[in-house]
This record gives C-alpha cells, sequence and structure tokens, in this order.
C-alpha cells in the first residue's frame, strides 16, 4: 500500500489536477450551455446565420479564445477524465441500483460518448479536423452565409448513403443527450467535490437545481437537433439566410461550393 | 389472551417449516480459488444468519449429506455495534448478525424460500471463507491520526467543554464500527487504488470538530487531500445507502471537499 498524504509535489500535483480537471469541466460546460443557446436559434435561419457572423466577428480573437476557453478544458477534461475512470472504477449498478450509483455510471458512460461523439463532431466540421489534414467527402461547415444550410447538411445528409445519414441524425441526438446529462449532472457532483454543498440536505437542494437547469438544456439541446436534423432544408436559398441579401453571382458561387 | 392462556396453546408459527438453505462461497486460503457450497439448516423462529452459520459450525455437512470443514466467519457482538460479520448477503453488504431469516421468509408466503446467498466481501483480501482481512482501514485510520492527542507526562485537566450541537454532530460519527459496507459498496473502492472511502473522510470530520482533535486538524487534513482521498470521490453515493449505522456520510464528504479547498488556497497562498 502507498502512502498518501499532501507533503509531497507527487501529492500536491495530484489534488491540483483532481480540482483542474473539475474546473475545466465546469469552463467547457459553461461553452456547452452558449453553443445549445445558439445552436437553437437554428429553428430561425437567419437569426442563426447572425449569431454565427457575431462570433466570427471575435476575429482575428477567434482562435485564441477557441483554444484557451474550449479546446484546451475540453481536452484536459476528456483525458484526465477517461485516465481516472480507467485507472480505478468498479461499477456495480446491477447490484446497488441506487439513484446516486445510476448517476454515477451514467455520468462515465456519457462521457465516454462524448469523446467519442464530439471528436467525429470537430473531426467532421471544424476547420481544425479532418479539413486540415486534406480529408475530402465531409460536410465542411461554411460560417460565410451558408451556417444554416451547411449545419443541416452536416447532421441530416452529409453522406450518399441514407442509412449512414440516419445513423449520424441519431448520434447528433445522443451527443446531444449525453452532454446535456453529463454537464447537469457534473454541475451538481462538482458542487460536493469544490465543498459548496456540505451536507446531504443542500445536496438534494442543489441536485433540483440541476435537475431543472438540465432540462432547460434538454429542450435547448433537442430543438437544436430539430432544427437541423428533422425540420432543416438544407437547399433554403441564401436570401432567406442573410439579412444582407446576396447577388445572383454571389448565389450561384455558393451553390456551386456545394 | 392472557399469559396463562399462551402456555396451555403454544403459538402455530404462521412461516412453513422449510428449512434454511444458504449457499456459502467458500475459500480454503488467501490464495486458493473459490468454491461454492449449499448447506440445510433445520428451521427454528428467531435465527438470524450468525445463528444459521453457528448450526453449520456445529455440523458441518453439506445438503448433499457430504461432511465438510466448517464455515469460518467472523462475529463478536453479535448486536450490530462490532462491525466483524460484515459479508455480502443476497448481494448486498450487511452484517450477519443484524438480518433475519423469519422477514426474508416471510416475504416468501407459502413457497419455498429461496437460498440465502453469502459470500465474503469482495473489497479485502480474503483469509478464509467468510474472514476478510480489514487491514488497509486500520492502517488508514492510523495515517489520519484517528484519536485524539490526549498523552502527556503529567495530567492536563479537564479536556475542553463541547457545545451541545457539536456533541450532536459527533456523535453521528462516532458510530462508525469500521465494518467496511461503504467501502464495499463504493465504486471508487477497488484493491487495485488507494482510494480511503467514506469511512475515513468521516473520521476526520469527527476528530477535526473535537476541540482537542483540533491540535492535528492540518495533518488529518492533508492526509485525505493526496492520492487515494477527497478528490478520488466519485459521488456514487452508495456508502451512505448501505451504512448500518445510518452515519451521515455525505455531509462527511462534503464537509471534507471544502475543508480541502480551504487549505488549499491557504496553504497556497500563507505558507
Amino acid at each position: 500500500m502507498t502512502k498518501f498524504g499532501f507533503d509531497t509535489i507527487a501529492e500536491q500535483r495530484h489534488f491540483l489536477l483532481r480540482r483542474i480537471h473539475s474546473l475545466m469541466g465546469l469552463v467547457f460546460g459553461a461553452y456547452i450551455t452558449m453553443h445549445l443557446f445558439v445552436n437553437a436559434t437554428g429553428l430561425w435561419p437567419k437569426a442563426y446565420q447572425q449569431n454565427v457572423d457575431h462570433i466570427h466577428s471575435l476575429e482575428p480573437m477567434l482562435p485564441l479564445i477557441e483554444i484557451g476557453a474550449i479546446f484546451v478544458p475540453m481536452l484536459l477534461h476528456a483525458i484526465y477524465g477517461i485516465y481516472i475512470t480507467k485507472a480505478g472504477v468498479k461499477y456495480n449498478m446491477m447490484k446497488y441500483n441506487y439513484g446516486g450509483n445510476i448517476r454515477y455510471t451514467m455520468q462515465r458512460w456519457a462521457g465516454v460518448i462524448l469523446v467519442l461523439f464530439v471528436a467525429y463532431h470537430i473531426a467532421t466540421l471544424h476547420k481544425w479536423g479532418l479539413a486540415l489534414l486534406g480529408v475530402q467527402g465531409f460536410p465542411k461547415f461554411d460560417a460565410q452565409n451558408m451556417a444554416y444550410q451547411s449545419t443541416v447538411r452536416a447532421v441530416r445528409s452529409p453522406y450518399r448513403s441514407q442509412l449512414a445519414n440516419i445513423a449520424v441524425i441519431f448520434f447528433y441526438l445522443l451527443g446531444t443527450w449525453s452532454a446535456v446529462f453529463h454537464w447537469a449532472n457534473g454541475l451538481w457532483t462538482a458542487a460536493i467535490a469544490w465543498g459548496l454543498t456540505t451536507t446531504a440536505a443542500s445536496q438534494k437542494r442543489w441536485g433540483h437545481v440541476c435537475c431543472g437547469f438540465g432540462i432547460v438544456m434538454l429542450v435547448l439541446g433537442t430543438t437544436a437537433w430539430a432544427a437541423f436534423a428533422i425540420v432543416g432544408n438544407p437547399d433554403l436559398p441564401v436570401s432567406q439566410t442573410t439579412t444582407s441579401g446576396l447577388g445572383q453571382a454571389q448565389m450561384n458561387d455558393v451553390n456551386g461550393h456545394r | 389472551m392472557t399469559t396463562a392462556d399462551s402456555t396451555k396453546t403454544p403459538p402455530t408459527s404462521p412461516l412453513p417449516p422449510f428449512p434454511i438453505v444458504l449457499r456459502i462461497k467458500r475459500q480454503d486460503r488467501p490464495d486458493a480459488a473459490p468454491y461454492w457450497q449449499t448447506f440445510s439448516v433445520p428451521y427454528r423462529p428467531n435465527m438470524n444468519v450468525t445463528s444459521v452459520l453457528q448450526q453449520i459450525q456445529s455440523n458441518p455437512v453439506t445438503a448433499n449429506g457430504e461432511k465438510t470443514s466448517p464455515v469460518n466467519y467472523d462475529a463478536a457482538c453479535l448486536e450490530e455495534v462490532c462491525g466483524s460479520c460484515t459479508m455480502i448477503i443476497n448481494g448486498k453488504v450487511q452484517q450477519a448478525c443484524s438480518v433475519l431469516i423469519d422477514p426474508l421468509r416471510a416475504k416468501c408466503g407459502n413457497a419455498p424460500p429461496p437460498p440465502i446467498i453469502i459470500e465474503p466481501m469482495s473489497k479485502f483480501p480474503v483469509i478464509r471463507d467468510l474472514i476478510v482481512d480489514r487491514t488497509r482501514m486500520f492502517e488508514n485510520l492510523k495515517r489520519i491520526k484517528g484519536w485524539l492527542p490526549i498523552d502527556g507526562y503529567y495530567h492536563r485537566g479537564p479536556g475542553p467543554k463541547v457545545d451541545p450541537q457539536t456533541q450532536d454532530e459527533l456523535y453521528d460519527m462516532s458510530r462508525c464500527m469500521t465494518c467496511g459496507c461503504c467501502l464495499e459498496a463504493c465504486p471508487q473502492f477497488t484493491k487495485a487504488n488507494t482510494f480511503v472511502g467514506a469511512q475515513i473522510f468521516s473520521q476526520v470530520k469527527y476528530f477535526n470538530l473535537h476541540p482537542t482533535g483540533q491540535a492535528d486538524a492540518d495533518e488529518r487534513l492533508e492526509a485525505i487531500m493526496g492520492e487515494g482521498g477527497i478528490t478520488d470521490c466519485g459521488n456514487a453515493q452508495n456508502c451512505v445507502k448501505v451504512c448500518p449505522k445510518d452515519i451521515p456520510l455525505l455531509d462527511s464528504i462534503g464537509w471534507s471537499g471544502r475543508a480541502a479547498t480551504i487549505h488549499s488556497i491557504k496553504k497556497f497562498f500563507s505558507k
């Protein structure tokens, strides 16, 4: 049995890593909240395009914000999360089927699903994904005037195979729901980890708050998914998604891009 | 009905006298492979699992009539205050002395009751049959200095007064009997890692809240801030569900988290 304590650098690093892991989860969760809000506006293609324009107006600082507030927290949280889950967990949900244990197990499974889903999501839709490697055949996200149409295409009909498209549609729903659960439940456990909720009663109260927050996130996430995967129209004329309105020449250019 | 009446007409048991069938996971040596044996014990009212194990010990014959070695088990207080008879009974970790046979059978009505499945705890090394080695728990108690520092060369006089509210809080945690239920049910506590589990967090809070125990408060806290400590809790919260003494373990875990946060900030800025 190894010694434990807080007197060595290794032990202090362990504590710091765990707390950073928790903090990074909160940072990434905050981003997810914003992401779901923005994408729920996919119900209104013009508003969605405007929101995308707003985000892209952060250029040239956008890559820095993306790296610092999204990619680094996400990677730290995911890599360390997978490591600690693999390093020592003995699931016993079937034996001890209490609510807390079911949430504990689901939290870890949702985390694994999220790693796969977010990897696919970024690889196919982000400019730093497979596009960077020159891999073709994936639906690219086109922020410039085609944000709505390109998102619909990516979620609803990215491939020639209809079966693959249906799989992608459900993968997006599974990924969104996993994110919502992992974030709401993570908010609840983080409050215990940091010592915000120090009694069973306060943990229960905060649990209700997190549950309410989770329901809001679920509605937003499912709305966003439905906006693109169910009611989305990949061939919506660009004139209906931009406020400025484009000339015919630009339209042809954009359509030709497809 | 008067006492005299009841002696005249002995009350007939509402339970059918099916024998008590036990399926026990046995292991001859710490390094031997486990195996299962079934035992059948004549029914008597008001038995618990320990008294059934006593019957098997006095007549170690399996249900098939084969003579075998007596089943080894731990038991000391027989009244759920020592924790030594902790084992897995019908899939749930609990004390053999507290599992009564009659309520188990009452659920089956007139049908023959299913065998009672008995296994040793799975998170501790098996010494023999149902006896496990819980040294890990006691080693952890030593590391957090699970005691009050009152030794000295001279009489130090009466200790500081403890206010009634603190006494109430301390009493809940003082009931811990180091049985290990919280650890057996914890998905974060495995044989492969060094996680200390709810038992230790509760004891750290217990001794740190005590006015005399506060002398070692920082040391105790730091003992649960490294690997295997409070940061490794996964909040499955099985511990509090299986605790036979109803110790508010969630409060202890939440308290430990807050104490660790404050201590780390203090240490970062002022030490």
